[in-house]
């Protein structure tokens, strides 16, 4: 394994072909991916060739990331459930590779990855039959109890974390990109796999949407 | 003034050379087309993440904005949080988790190369449109190996399909009995509904499964211990047949084949009857001589006053009886005898040669009249040859008072 490692580290990687999608290429020059897409495509390309290095360095390469998204999106607590989201993410990637492994793909890995890890988020508590892992309480009481909006021990975090428990999953998911991933327009874009304009009309959306579930006033938020 | 530019081609003073021209925006960084709200909310995004909070003039008139700036600190938080890495451990153990996953794409079958058609030859513009022509409709990529495994692979399909369709209609078309069986060598042709306890008997079911088992019958000379011996009633032909010309029929032999060889038993329910009868007909009172007749009337000499042939009759009850059909000819019919009984059901053969239960060969062409009706099952045997036509083995089960 660690030959294989020091080979894949020495790879050549040729540059993508030309693909004929103006908006796919002005987002990868935005966003500065062009050179990782091409890493990438061929680390899959060699994946499916049945090279377990190849795997052990795309896991090297996104792994912490995921790992990222999936706690931010879930909080602190959920050890589990971000190690088996993690796992169905990457299965899933390895099953859907063959765009990245033919140099077609547009979108970065990192991105793609974090669609699948929500897509798979969404799977496994729709198995448990959890509605949202956020939730601690139950939203209608999020608003207008009195003694929540002074309560100055709870923080901001939990407060919209709560809040985004009452939204749709796809508000959620455009919400905590935005938020807890600091990601940018084209970013979220990205991951969303639609147009910018599209993917700011649905951040306006759920920043309305979120506007209705938090208490009027309560410190920062 | 881009239109004159492109018509008067600019020039450096200096060299005198024609400008290389660039066409535009594909050197310059592709710029935002957002406008408007989006626009707004973008820059927002691009400012919170470099560090600035929005100022009110962003805000005022934004209330989703507004929302943004009110849930930084919630992001700021959330993004500040320790979050912990994975170590190398787990990161051995998703890999492991993912090995079945690897080794299934490993062994998966390659996909297939598609097929690139050629590209124009040197000259000629893929962007020059051109209309269809009688040449273009000709498929020059066409693979004729795999076109004619095609064509042989749809025509052996619909060879079998019309096939099934014929074996289909052949087996529902086949006749339904109980105890009568056709057979093509080992091959049953017909449908069976048979129920009962025949099998039971072992002297039946030898009978059923070898055919050619020649069975000894016991003659007898008295009616009443014939009838003694059978488990059902004699059944006795009519006297006289009126179909042209007049038969007159009388019995001549009784003989029982019981279940087990030379025992005769009260009742034998396995036990067939056998009868001879002998057909009389007086040659006077025919209009139309029979071409069989003349066969077999003497060359020479006076013409017989009568002629006298045989007509021998089976009479089995809960006996499945095989029929050889392999040669000759044979069809199916309902016979319905004029005592309103009901009808009988079974088949007329004809041909040879033809060997009967008691393993008798008939010589020349024989017709047999096998019918059924409940659990009892008749075989007449007469010789056309000998003027026993199949009318005449019809007409005796049409007048018959079984």
């Amino acid at each position: 394994m660690p030959r294989e490692r020091k080979e894949l580290t020495r790879l050549k990687v040729p540059a993508l072909p030309k693909i004929h999608n103006k908006q796919a290429i002005a987002r990868n020059k935005a966003l500065n991916a062009s050179e990782g897409l091409a890493y990438d495509c061929t680390l899959a390309a060699r994946i499916l060739e049945g090279n377990m290095g190849a795997l052990d360095r795309l896991l090297e390469r996104h792994l912490a990331r995921i790992n990222r998204f999936l706690q931010h999106r879930l909080g602190t607590g959920h050890a589990r459930l971000v190690r088996d989201v993690t796992t169905a993410t990457f299965d899933d990637a390895l099953r859907h590779l063959k765009p990245y492994a033919q140099r077609t793909a547009t979108t970065p890995m990192e991105y793609w990855l974090i669609g699948l890890a929500e897509r798979n988020l969404g799977k496994i508590q729709q198995a448990k039959g959890k509605a949202r892992p956020t939730t601690t309480a139950p939203p209608s009481t999020v608003r207008s109890t009195p003694k929540q909006e002074h309560d100055t021990a709870e923080s901001d975090l939990a407060i919209v974390r709560r809040a985004m428990a009452g939204l749709s999953r796809q508000d959620s998911f455009v919400l905590a990109l935005a938020l807890f991933e600091g990601m940018s327009a084209l970013e979220i874009a990205s991951t969303l796999g639609i147009g910018e304009a599209r993917a700011l009309r649905r951040l306006r959306s759920a920043l309305a949407a979120i506007s209705k579930q938090l208490p009027t006033s309560a410190g920062a938020v | 003034m881009d239109a004159l530019r492109r018509l008067i081609q600019p020039t450096v003073r200096r060299t005198a050379r024609p400008v290389r021209r660039v066409a535009p925006h594909t050197v310059e960084p592709e710029m935002s087309r957002l406008r408007g709200p989006n626009k707004r909310l973008a820059e927002a995004l691009d400012q919170l993440i470099g560090g600035v909070p929005l100022n009110w003039g962003q805000v005022e008139d934004d209330p989703e904005l507004l929302t943004l700036a009110r849930l930084q600190v919630a992001g700021q938080e959330c993004r500040l949080q320790v979050v912990t890495e994975p170590s190398l451990t787990e990161r051995d153990a998703i890999l492991d988790a993912l090995s079945p996953t690897l080794d299934r794409i490993k062994h998966a079958p390659a996909p297939r190369a598609e097929k690139v058609a050629p590209k124009s030859m040197a000259g000629f513009s893929e962007k020059v449109q051109v209309l269809t022509q009688v040449e273009d409709n000709v498929a020059i990529h066409t693979n004729i190996p795999v076109l004619v495994a095609r064509i042989m692979a749809v025509v052996a399909v619909a060879g079998l399909a019309v096939w099934g369709v014929f074996s289909l209609i052949a087996w529902l078309g086949s006749p339904t009995f109980s105890w009568i069986e056709l057979k093509n060598g080992d091959t049953l042709l017909n449908k069976i509904d048979r129920t009962g306890n025949w099998q039971s008997y072992p002297c039946k079911v030898q009978r059923e499964a070898d055919p050619i088992t020649t069975e000894y019958y016991q003659a007898f000379t008295s009616k009443r211990d014939l009838g003694d011996a059978l488990d059902f009633i004699i059944p006795n032909l009519p006297a006289l047949i009126t179909e042209p010309p007049t038969y007159t029929l009388s019995l001549n032999q009784m003989a029982l084949a019981p279940c087990e060889p030379n025992r005769v038993v009260d009742a034998d329910p396995g036990a067939i009857l056998k009868l001879n009868y002998t057909a009389q007909y007086t040659l006077g009172g025919l209009s139309v001589p029979l071409t069989a007749t003349q066969s077999i009337l003497p060359d020479n000499g006076p013409l017989p006053d009568q002629i006298s042939t045989q007509i021998t009759l089976y009479v089995a009850k809960d006996q499945p009886t095989p029929l050889d059909i392999s040669v000759g000819s044979w069809r199916e019919l309902r016979i319905i005898p004029e005592n309103d009984k009901a009808p009988f059901h079974g088949v007329m053969w004809h041909g040879k040669p033809y060997y009967d239960r008691a393993g008798v060969r008939w010589s020349g062409d024989v017709s047999v009249l096998m019918v059924e009706r409940g659990d009892m099952l008749y075989t007449l045997i007469g010789a056309p040859a000998s003027d026993i036509t199949e009318e005449i083995l019809l007409a005796i089960v049409t007048n018959s008072t079984w």
